[in-house]
């Protein structure tokens, strides 16, 4: 990164305004969440642009990151997606361009010999080196087919240890870039596009060691989960381990699923951004990530707990669809140690009681009677006992953990 | 069309036209707020924000961008509504705390920081005899929550400098007129073309670029911050900031030039600026962070006095 001249610091730190003019509270936010129209933000920005003290304040009253959690998640599939599908196909297009070649080669050149050994009655010795120039030509394909196998078969892998431990990525993907890009000179500006693929190895294999040592521990469903995977991992079918890992058979929920279970020995903490994304944390609300329940709703536990047929109905079919894409809108979520409320725009209601490893949509419904509105507040005294209310004024009440639902009038 | 009516009657009119809708939307009945007193909440915050030759579509525009629900649910509170503060301190105690601890980075002074702005919140100040809650001033220009945050910082930078103040009361003076004015006395720099030079190439920068500087160069703010600050992207910061520096470089040396210095002396000046400054970007980034505000603050005002070696005294 350049330096700029002290000169220009200096004048930077002398440009001071008068006390009395900073931008009030409401302003800063607003600045920040970019919702002020152009004329006012040009205000601001001016007056950022001279007082450190407001550009501390407003760096400082920055949200927690969801957006970096969002991205990094979203590089890291990205990345996945990268690994796995431009190498195999560079090199599937490098095997089909030798193959071409190599074939077009030799039928010509068998072509042309069979031309010349029935036209010239020339000696047999310029075929032997066109039919031993078509048995390379097969081999050639088979090495390539190899290497292609082997990606494929090391891509699922390696997409597979990613996938089970997105927390370590996070933090080598996010917090290496500020100070690469701190520390690193000129090339400052390159250095965090090129961080996240050596943080996906790391990634890959603290993830690998903690797969090793929590297998044995690993919740039943989980580590059913794990197996099928490593099994598919060592599958040598390699169009099958490709498409795989490519298309649906991934499942687009398994970091949450199972990245949970690999780290729940203390209950997360759990919150709503200000976008409305659900959100926990496992270090006691240092760093937070996002949470789709949807990606992980859970067809068994909705039976066992949402009386209401359309939405346990529903809730595969957002599995399939939905799930990656769709982020509801969260409103309140309350928790007690693992189990977990949240609810969202719209009245969706999800529980997990196992701090967000499986989710369940649950449909509180009284004599026909559903949720209208936005859930804006739920609270559980216990895990039995609980209240949700909504913009519209409803009010639902439990005392059996969310089997049964009671409206009050 | 413009400012043909005064801005007051102007935003009557708009505040009666969108009245019903923002209402609705509010959830005011439930948390004790009437539909009058509402209207009269709309009224102010617009009055407070429009200038006064804003057009009736700005005015509406303002309005429709209000976050009406926490507007009306952070008026109710300041009210003294119970059921406001009910669905306020589920919603927000916990969040409070948590953007206290990270703003603090230490549990004692986050949960003291907390504490007081609670205080202020639920209003023990008192004017005229009633009780004066801070979040009377919540305009629901961005997110209550944001709102929250912002009110930790500002409530942090200023005790930090509170703190300072009692830990070397002989600086007093200084810190007191830190916000008075631009620097009185300066002394004249040894080759004041530099700073001519360098006053005409940041003159030529807008606002946020020099945003953009001061936040990167000057408070250590990292990319992503500044990213964020912005919307936009950490990479667009990236090479915001080498472009701005390269340009400036060049500007300043343009100008020096164009003033009668020899090209060499004057990437000479300009050199042994930039090594300085190297040595002092390493320090500010090794210091712990929590001194940062203020060892950068100072710096330069016993740099203004004792121009050449002032860097022992920041220490």
């Amino acid at each position: 990164m350049q330096n700029v001249p002290k000169s220009v610091l200096k004048r930077l730190q002398e440009t001071r305004l008068g006390a009395g003019s900073h931008p009030d509270a409401d302003l800063l936010t607003a600045f920040a969440e970019q919702s002020l129209a152009d004329r006012e933000r040009a205000l601001v920005m001016q007056h950022l642009a001279a007082c450190s003290d407001c550009r501390e304040v407003i760096v400082l009253a920055l949200p927690e990151t969801p957006a970096q959690i969002v991205t990094s998640r979203a590089s890291v599939r990205a990345d996945r997606g990268g690994l796995l599908a431009w190498p195999t196909l560079r090199w599937a297009a490098l095997a089909a361009g030798i193959l071409v070649v190599a074939s077009v080669g030799v039928l010509e050149y068998s072509h042309r010999d069979q031309d010349r050994t029935i036209a010239s009655n020339f000696t047999v010795k310029d075929a032997v080196p066109a039919i031993s120039n078509e048995a390379p030509s097969s081999q050639v394909a088979t090495p390539m087919e190899e290497t292609k196998r082997e990606l494929t078969l090391s891509a699922p892998r390696s997409q597979m240890l990613t996938a089970l431990e997105p927390a370590p990525k996070a933090n080598s993907g996010t917090q290496p870039r500020g100070l690469a890009a701190r520390s690193g000179g000129s090339d400052g500006g390159m250095a965090p596009r090129a961080l996240p693929r050596p943080g996906d190895r790391e990634a890959a294999v603290i993830s690998e060691n903690q797969l090793a040592q929590n297998r044995t521990d690993l919740p039943m469903q989980d580590r059913n989960i794990s197996n099928a995977d490593v099994v598919k991992a060592k599958d040598p079918l390699p169009a099958q381990a490709a498409s795989g890992s490519s298309g649906a058979s991934a499942p687009p929920g398994l970091p949450l699923q199972t990245s949970p279970s690999l780290m729940l020995r203390v209950p997360p903490r759990w919150t709503i951004s200000p976008a409305g994304a659900l959100q926990r944390s496992f270090d006691g609300g240092n760093t937070w990530e996002t949470v789709n329940p949807n990606m992980s709703v859970d067809s068994a536990a909705d039976q066992n707990l949402g009386q209401n047929p359309d939405a346990s109905g529903a809730a595969p079919d957002q599995k399939k669809e939905a799930a990656p894409n769709f982020h509801p809108i969260f409103r309140a979520v309350a928790a007690s140690g693992l189990e977990v409320w949240a609810g969202t725009l719209a009245g969706v209601l999800y529980h997990t009681s196992d701090g967000g490893s499986h989710w369940a949509r649950v449909a509180p419904s009284e004599a026909g009677a559903t949720i209208t509105g936005d859930i804006v507040s739920i609270q559980f005294s216990d895990p039995q006992q609980g209240r949700v209310s909504t913009s519209t004024g409803e009010l639902w009440t439990t005392f059996d953990g969310g089997q049964t639902w009671h409206k009050q009038p | 069309m413009r400012a043909s009516k005064p801005i007051s009657a102007l935003v009557q009119s708009a505040v009666s036209e969108l009245l019903p809708d923002l209402h609705a939307k509010s959830g005011c009945e439930k948390i004790g707020l009437t539909r009058e007193s509402f209207g009269e909440i709309l009224a102010d915050v617009a009055m407070k924000y429009l200038p006064a030759e804003a057009s009736p579509a700005e005015a509406r525009t303002l309005l429709l961008s209000l976050r009406v629900d926490e507007l009306a649910l952070a008026r109710a509170c300041a009210a003294g509504h119970n059921s406001a503060w009910e669905i306020f301190l589920i919603r927000y105690r916990e969040k409070l705390y948590q953007s206290a601890l990270r703003i603090a980075r230490e549990d004692s002074a986050a949960r003291d920081l907390a504490d007081t702005l609670y205080a202020e919140l639920y209003g023990t100040g008192t004017r005229d005899g009633e009780r004066v809650s801070k979040l009377a001033s919540f305009t629901g220009r961005g997110s209550l929550e944001g709102w929250l945050r912002t009110v930790l910082a500002q409530e942090f930078v200023n005790r930090y400098r509170r703190t300072r103040r009692l830990v070397s009361l002989d600086e007093e003076g200084e810190e007191g007129s830190q916000f008075a004015a631009p620097e009185p006395e300066r002394v004249p720099s040894p080759d004041s073309r530099l700073e001519l030079a360098t006053d005409s190439a940041l003159a030529s920068l807008s606002s946020e670029e020099r945003m953009v500087l001061a936040a990167y160069f000057l408070d250590g703010s990292t990319l992503a911050e500044i990213a964020r600050l912005l919307g936009v992207h950490e990479s667009t910061i990236s090479r915001k900031v080498d472009k701005l520096a390269k340009a400036l470089r060049k500007k300043i040396l343009a100008h020096m030039i164009q003033q009668g210095m020899a090209r060499r002396q004057a990437e000479e000046a300009l050199e042994v600026d930039v090594r300085d400054l190297r040595l002092d970007i390493r320090r500010s980034l090794t210091q712990d962070s929590s001194g940062r505000a203020f060892s950068e603050k100072r710096e330069p005002r016993v740099e203004a006095r004792t121009p050449g070696g002032p860097r022992e005294i920041g220490n």
